[in-house]
């Protein structure tokens, strides 16, 4: 007999082995760039999603901001009013694909994807960020197909590469944000139908309680403090900024907010990601 | 390789320290007496109870033994103060010297032996007695998974009710039972997935609870459903598995081939998942999950929906991988002849609870007909809870599967 009964135990060493901060960190980042890259090699393979996306911007560019140019219905201050809404309809575009991201993690759970990533030794939190990224990443997409709509349309937009660049930094931020959002709803209500019902709910107020396609100073008083603190005003505010005015209002303040709400977003959902379990 | 003709060496050796040596072998005393005055020798002053009680012996031999004894002069008989009914048992000087002398005996015999070695003989003796010593902790391990009065309550009603079970290093354990009973529940809070009501799980010592992030390393999962992603090929899927893991870029692509290999998939490797039929799917899922190397795989119906064909090589698959790997494997499957064939223990279980747990040979003789299968234990076992046992969830999922079959 071997008295020493736990000889059988210590040596599982990767077991016992604790990860310091710095190595939680890198292996945080690295699993976050890992997910992010199965996103979008998903999107590799089948890309016929951009294109179906592009049909929703093209009617709010073509018709209704055709349209309500005409009518000269809403104050643009000193540019046309479709230039003035162009900025509107890309954030309202990434807004609207991204709020519905969540689904993929139902769906996941529902398949047995997700119960074999949460098994593998990967923080949790590494997979909202992963498919937060994902989710940014598409909507680039998003972003160079409405800008080159405006081109097409001859939308005076004030172009610049600075400006360009910038934008389609906040439409990643942006997009990542709403993903996020879409990642915790799921986590809260489980199930598809459930879900649906509440992107279904949530999308028309976020966007009409925003400076999408009016100005703030023609919104009654309530719905201009609704709107002050809705992330979507502040995505329209940045990519007007960099796409229209050439100035944004308060940039600090703006990316403050964005940055300040993923970060909640994001370590909320990742704290709670495996809650989606049943 | 050790020779026979050292083994037998030994053997003689240990005949010949008996002889010369033992008391006992040289009629000198009972071997009671004899692991008594051992016991004595080492531990000091004991009462005769805690003697009978260490050698595992009854009160009154014990206490025949110490008369003996002491009539011999080895040892004294004192009453303890304050408790009159407790005799104290003491070893003499002359007790101890003649402990001694045997031991003596015994070190010189062993010393002249080892002197005869020469310095090959004697790296060999090493080499033996290594590999023994081995083999005795191999048999001596603790189990890689023990639960311990584990319950899981959803509501009011237990999914998971008062269950207890080990199992031991590479061991292929089987968990069988209807839909509803509680098995996939069970391997989802071993797997760290949900938490337990109340119970403890240990995993090669460690408690789920307490190590359940740094578990993972050495755990691996095949889900019930289709856990690989039908919109990447299966190289991707692979490889992102193995970017999640860390693996460094050469390990990964050397491992992700070798899988591939063993998986029989090296020729759709680059195509859609989606495009695989069901005993591909499978394989593949077994490949993500062993990339890592574990050292308990766990598959929820990994044949379920498969032809017989290709649920016969993902047996063999396993087989294959246990012998290599001498991973730990728990499943669950529906099909009890696969148990039987496969499942060197098995567990079954009913509403939550295990009903019966053993080696299919046992629990096939349990049922009392000399041709019972592991079926009838299983019809024994559930009885009429096959008609109430699974959802509407669990239809829709085999459906989903059989499409992809």
């Amino acid at each position: 007999m071997i008295s020493n009964s736990s000889a059988a135990v210590s040596d599982w060493a990767e077991v016992e082995e604790r990860q310091t901060a710095l190595g939680a960190v890198a292996t945080y980042l690295r699993c976050s760039l890992a997910v992010g890259e199965m996103e979008l090699r998903k999107l590799r393979h089948d890309p016929t999603e951009l294109l179906t996306r592009a049909i929703q911007p093209v009617l709010w560019l073509v018709v209704f901001g055709e349209a309500m140019s005409k009518l000269h219905a809403i104050p643009s201050r000193n540019v046309s009013y479709i230039a003035f809404m162009t900025p509107g309809i890309l954030a309202q575009s990434l807004m609207f694909i991204s709020i519905f991201y969540g689904l993929a993690i139902i769906w996941d759970r529902d398949a047995g994807i997700l119960q074999k990533f949460l098994v593998l030794p990967v923080p949790r939190a590494a997979f909202v960020t992963g498919r937060g990224l994902g989710a940014g990443v598409r909507a680039l997409s998003q972003g160079v197909i409405v800008l080159l709509l405006a081109l097409v349309l001859g939308v005076h937009l004030r172009w610049s590469v600075a400006g360009v660049i910038e934008s389609l930094l906040t439409v990643v931020v942006g997009a990542s944000i709403f993903a996020t959002l879409s990642m915790l709803i799921a986590i809260g209500v489980k199930t598809r139908e459930r879900f649906m019902g509440i992107g279904q709910v949530l999308t028309m107020p976020l966007f009409f309680a925003s400076n999408a396609i009016y100005p703030l100073s023609i919104m009654p008083g309530w719905l201009s403090v609704v709107a002050r603190v809705n992330p979507l005003t502040y995505i329209v505010d940045l990519l007007r900024g960099y796409l229209v005015s050439g100035n944004v209002p308060d940039p600090l303040l703006a990316w403050g907010v964005l940055i300040g709400v993923l970060i909640v977003l994001q370590v909320v959902a990742g704290r709670t990601y495996h809650h989606v379990m049943l | 390789m050790v020779s026979r003709q050292l083994i037998e060496e030994i053997l003689e050796l240990m005949r010949l320290l008996r002889r010369s040596a033992h008391p006992v072998r040289r009629g000198e005393m009972t071997p009671e007496q004899y692991w008594l005055l051992r016991r004595l020798n080492r531990a000091g002053p004991l009462s005769v109870s805690e003697l009978a009680a260490r050698l595992g012996i009854g009160q009154s031999s014990a206490t025949s033994a110490c008369k003996r004894l002491e009539r011999q002069g080895l040892l004294t008989r004192t009453r303890q103060r304050g408790d009159e009914r407790v005799v104290l048992c003491t070893l003499t000087e002359q007790g101890h010297e003649r402990i001694e002398k045997w031991s003596r005996l015994r070190r010189e015999a062993t010393g002249r032996y080892l002197e005869c070695l020469d310095d090959a003989e004697q790296a060999q003796l090493e080499e033996l007695l290594a590999r023994v010593l081995s083999q005795a902790e191999a048999m001596n391990t603790t189990p890689i998974v023990a639960v311990d009065h584990l319950t899981r309550r959803f509501a009011d009603k237990a999914a998971v009710d008062d269950v207890s079970f080990t199992i031991e290093p590479g061991e292929v354990f089987g968990l069988l039972g209807p839909n509803g009973a509680g098995k996939t529940k069970t391997i989802r809070i071993l797997m760290t997935l949900i938490a337990p009501t109340s119970g403890t799980i240990r995993i090669g010592g460690f408690d789920v609870r307490r190590a359940g992030a740094r578990l993972r390393r050495v755990l691996g999962y095949v889900p019930q459903n289709i856990s690989t992603d039908g919109t990447l090929t299966a190289r991707e899927n692979l490889l992102i598995v193995a970017k999640l893991l860390g693996l460094g870029r050469e390990e990964r692509e050397q491992r992700i081939d070798d899988i591939l290999g063993l998986l029989n998939l090296e020729e759709a490797a680059d195509h859609l998942v989606r495009t695989y039929s069901g005993g591909m799917v499978r394989r593949l899922e077994v490949g993500q999950a062993i990339l890592h190397r574990p050292r308990l795989l766990v598959l929820d119906e990994p044949t379920v929906g498969l032809d017989p064909t290709a649920r016969q090589a993902i047996w063999h698959m396993l087989s294959d991988l246990k012998e290599e790997s001498g991973m730990t494997i728990l499943i669950t499957t529906h099909y009890m002849e696969e148990a039987d064939s496969y499942c060197g223990r098995v567990a079954v279980m009913n509403r939550g609870r295990i009903a019966r747990i053993g080696r299919p040979e046992e629990l096939k003789a349990s049922i009392g007909r000399p041709d019972a299968t592991l079926e009838d234990v299983f019809t024994a076992v559930t009885g009429d809870s096959m008609e109430s046992g699974g959802s509407f969830r669990d239809l829709k999922q085999l459906g989903r599967r059989q499409r992809l079959g």
